[in-house]
C-alpha cells in the first residue's frame, strides 16, 4: 500500500466534496446506495477472491444485519450504534454456526450449500410474518439521530448528506481494514489456501480455522451493510436480501475482479450504472445480468479492472 | 392420506425428471448445469405454443418442444460451456447461473409474468375413488411419460454406439479422448438429451399445473436437493430420491406448514451434504473433491 497512499487521498477528497455536489438530492442516495453495496462486494471478495471460497449466501447475511438491526431499535429500543453492532456480531455468530459445518463440503458442493441457506433465510424472512412484516415489509425502522462535531457542529443524519458521511466513514474504515489485513500474514495465510489447500496444511496452516475465520468476518461485515442500510432505508422488505441480490453482489465482485482490492468496489460502480439505465426494465436488466456472467466468466475471468488499467497504461505511459 | 402421497408421487415423477436430466449431464461432462431450470421453463412456453397457437395435439406439442429445447441445449453448450471443459467446476457453475438467469428473464421478456396453463381438453377428466382420492388424467400422463422417458433413456446409455461414448466420457474423459471418441459430439448429445427431458417435464407441468417465468429456479435447485439424496451421478438413486423429495415435500405442505414449504427440502440438502455427501443410497465413496 505504500505506493498506492495516493489513491487513498484521492477517495478520501473525492468522498468528502461529494455532498457538495450530490446535495439532497438522487446523486447523493445513489452514492449512499453504492458505498453500501461496496462494503458487501469487498467482504465477499475476501471470501471469493482472496481464500476462494465461492459464496452465494451474502444476500442472507445482509438481510440477517438488517432485520436484527432495524428490529432491535424498533423494538427493543436499542440506540442506533448498538443495534449495528449487535446486528453485526449476531450475523457472524449465524456464520460460525453455519460455517462450521459447511466447511466439511468444497468445491461446487460448498456453493449449492451457500444457495440453499439463502433461499431458506429468504424464506424465513418471507414466513416469519409476526417478526419481520413479512412480504409487507418492516416498515418505519428509525434513523439514527445527531452528533455534534468539534469547529463543524451537528451533523444530522436524518438528511441524506450526514447519512452519506456516516456510510462515508463506515466505508474507508472497513476497507482500511481489509488492506490491512491482506497484507498481513493472516491474509497471506487466506491467499495461500486458496492457491493449494494441502499446500498450506503441510506447511502448518489450519485451513478450517482461517476459512471459518474469514467466513464469519465478510459475513458479520455484510451485517453491518444491512444494518447501515435498513436505517437509510427505513424499511426492510424481503426482496432486498434475495438470492437475487445475493448474485447482484457476486456479479459486482466478477465484474470487477475477484482478489483485487479495488475491482469489487469497481464493479458495483458498472453494475449500479446498469441498474440506474434500466430500472424500468427490470427483465432485460436481469438477462443481461445472466448474459454477462457467462461472459465474464469464459472471457475476463479476472474481471474488468485490471485489462482496463492495462488498456489505459498503454494509452497513457506512466513513468516506472 | 393416499390423495397426500399420490401428489407427492405426482410432482416426485416430475423432479425425478429434472433431476436426471441435472445428473446425465453431470456425471458425463462434469457440468452442474442449472441452467436446465430455464430450458424447463422454456419448455413449457414451447409446449404452451404449440397447443395453442398451431393447434397440435399434447403429445406432439412435447415432442416439438422436446426437439427444440434440444437444439436450444446444444447452443446453450457450445456458447457457455464448451470454453469452460478445462475449468473448474465452480467456473462452470457460475457460467450455468448465468444460463439461467438469462433464460428465465428472456421468457419474462418475451412472454410477459402472465401464470399460464397448457390446455388439454382431451384429458380434462379425473379418476376418482370418493374420499380417498382425486386424480386428474393429466398427472396419470405425467407418470407414463416420466416412465417411457426414462426407459428410453437407459436403452439409449446402455445399448447404443452413443451411448457406450457418454460412458466412456463419464469414467475418464482424457482416456476417452485417446481412444478417438469424439468429446464435442458426446458433449453437444448429452446436452440434448437432458435439455429434452428437462422440456419434457418443463410441458408436463405446464400441462398439469400452472406456470410461471420464474419456476425454474426453484424447481432445479429442488432437483438438485434430489441429485444429492440419490447419489450423484446415479440415475436409480435421482428417480427413488425425486419420489421421496416429491412426497415430503407434500407431507410437509400439508401437516407441518405451508408458509416455510421449501425450509424442509433445503434444510434435508444441507444435512445431507454436509453429513453423507455420496447421498443416502450412492456408495461410500469418501468426500466428493
Amino acid at each position: 500500500m505504500k505506493t498506492g497512499w495516493w489513491k487513498w487521498v484521492l477517495f478520501l477528497v473525492l468522498g468528502i466534496i461529494f455532498p457538495f455536489i450530490g446535495k439532497e438530492g438522487y446523486l447523493t442516495h445513489l452514492a449512499i446506495a453504492m458505498l453500501i453495496f461496496s462494503i458487501l462486494s469487498s467482504s465477499l471478495n475476501l471470501l471469493m477472491g482472496y481464500t476462494g471460497l465461492v459464496s452465494i449466501a451474502h444476500g442472507a447475511f445482509f438481510g440477517i444485519g438488517a432485520y436484527t438491526s432495524g428490529i432491535l431499535m424498533m423494538r427493543a429500543g436499542f440506540p442506533f450504534l448498538a443495534a449495528l453492532v449487535v446486528a453485526t456480531a449476531f450475523t457472524g455468530l449465524i456464520a460460525l454456526a453455519i460455517g462450521i459445518p459447511s466447511f466439511r463440503t468444497k468445491g461446487i458442493y460448498y456453493v449449492i450449500v451457500t444457495i440453499a441457506f439463502q433461499l431458506i433465510v429468504s424464506e424465513i424472512f418471507d414466513g416469519w410474518y409476526a417478526m419481520t412484516g413479512g412480504g409487507l415489509g418492516l416498515r418505519g425502522i428509525p434513523k439514527p439521530g445527531q452528533i455534534s462535531l468539534p469547529l463543524l457542529g451537528a451533523l444530522s443524519f436524518k438528511s441524506k448528506v450526514g447519512y452519506y458521511y456516516l456510510a462515508f466513514v463506515f466505508t474507508l474504515l472497513i476497507h482500511w481494514g481489509i488492506a490491512r489485513l491482506i497484507k498481513s500474514p493472516v491474509g497471506i495465510s487466506l491467499m495461500a489456501i486458496r492457491d493449494n489447500e494441502t499446500k498450506a496444511l503441510m506447511m502448518g496452516l489450519n485451513p478450517l480455522f482461517y476459512k471459518i475465520f474469514v467466513f464469519v468476518l465478510a459475513s458479520g461485515l455484510a451485517g453491518l451493510a444491512g444494518g447501515l442500510y435498513v436505517h437509510y432505508l427505513e424499511f426492510a422488505h424481503p426482496d432486498l436480501f434475495s438470492f437475487f441480490v445475493s448474485v447482484d453482489i457476486f456479479l459486482m465482485v466478477m465484474l470487477g475482479g475477484a482478489g483485487t482490492f479495488f475491482g469489487p468496489p469497481f464493479g458495483v460502480f458498472v453494475l449500479e450504472m446498469i441498474r440506474e439505465f434500466l430500472h424500468e426494465f427490470v427483465a432485460l436488466r436481469l438477462f443481461i445480468y445472466g448474459v454477462l456472467l457467462v461472459v465474464i466468466i469464459i472471457f475476463l475471468p479476472e474481471g474488468l479492472l485490471k485489462p482496463l488499467t492495462i488498456l489505459v497504461k498503454r494509452i497513457v505511459p506512466t513513468r516506472e | 392420506m393416499v390423495q397426500i402421497l399420490v401428489n407427492g408421487l405426482v410432482n416426485g415423477a416430475i423432479l425425478a425428471l429434472i433431476a436426471i436430466s441435472l445428473t446425465i449431464i453431470f456425471s458425463i461432462l462434469r457440468v452442474p448445469h442449472f441452467g436446465l431450470g430455464g430450458i424447463f421453463v422454456w419448455g413449457a412456453f414451447v409446449a404452451y405454443f404449440a397447443v395453442t397457437l398451431w393447434k397440435f395435439n399434447f403429445l406432439l406439442a412435447m415432442l416439438v418442444s422436446a426437439a427444440s429445447m434440444a437444439v436450444l441445449g446444444v447452443l446453450i453448450e457450445k456458447a457457455a460451456f464448451k470454453r469452460l471443459r478445462t475449468a473448474t467446476e465452480d467456473a462452470m457453475f457460475v457460467s450455468a447461473v448465468g444460463v439461467l438467469i438469462a433464460l428465465e428473464n428472456g421468457a419474462l421478456l418475451l412472454w410477459g409474468d402472465k401464470t399460464r396453463s397448457i390446455p388439454v381438453p382431451q384429458l380434462d377428466f379425473v379418476f376418482s375413488i370418493p374420499g380417498v382420492l382425486r386424480l386428474p388424467a393429466m398427472r396419470v400422463v405425467i407418470f407414463v411419460v416420466a416412465g417411457l422417458a426414462i426407459i428410453g433413456l437407459h436403452f439409449y446409455v446402455k445399448k447404443t454406439r452413443m451411448g457406450k461414448a457418454m460412458r466412456a466420457v463419464a469414467q475418464g474423459r482424457v482416456a476417452a479422448r485417446l481412444l478417438g471418441i469424439p468429446i464435442d459430439r458426446v458433449a453437444s448429445y448429452t446436452f440434448a438429451l437432458g435439455s429434452a427431458m428437462a422440456a419434457v417435464a418443463g410441458a408436463l407441468v405446464g400441462a398439469a399445473f400452472t406456470f410461471t417465468f420464474d419456476m425454474g429456479s426453484l424447481n432445479i435447485v429442488k432437483a438438485f436437493v434430489v441429485v444429492v439424496l440419490g447419489g450423484l451421478g446415479s440415475v436409480a438413486g435421482a428417480i427413488i430420491g425425486g419420489f421421496l423429495l416429491g412426497v415430503v415435500d407434500s407431507f410437509t405442505l400439508t401437516y407441518i406448514t405451508s408458509e416455510y414449504k421449501h425450509l424442509v427440502s433445503f434444510s434435508l440438502l444441507i444435512l445431507v451434504l454436509v453429513l453423507r455427501p455420496s447421498g443416502l443410497f450412492g456408495q461410500k465413496l469418501g468426500r466428493p473433491q
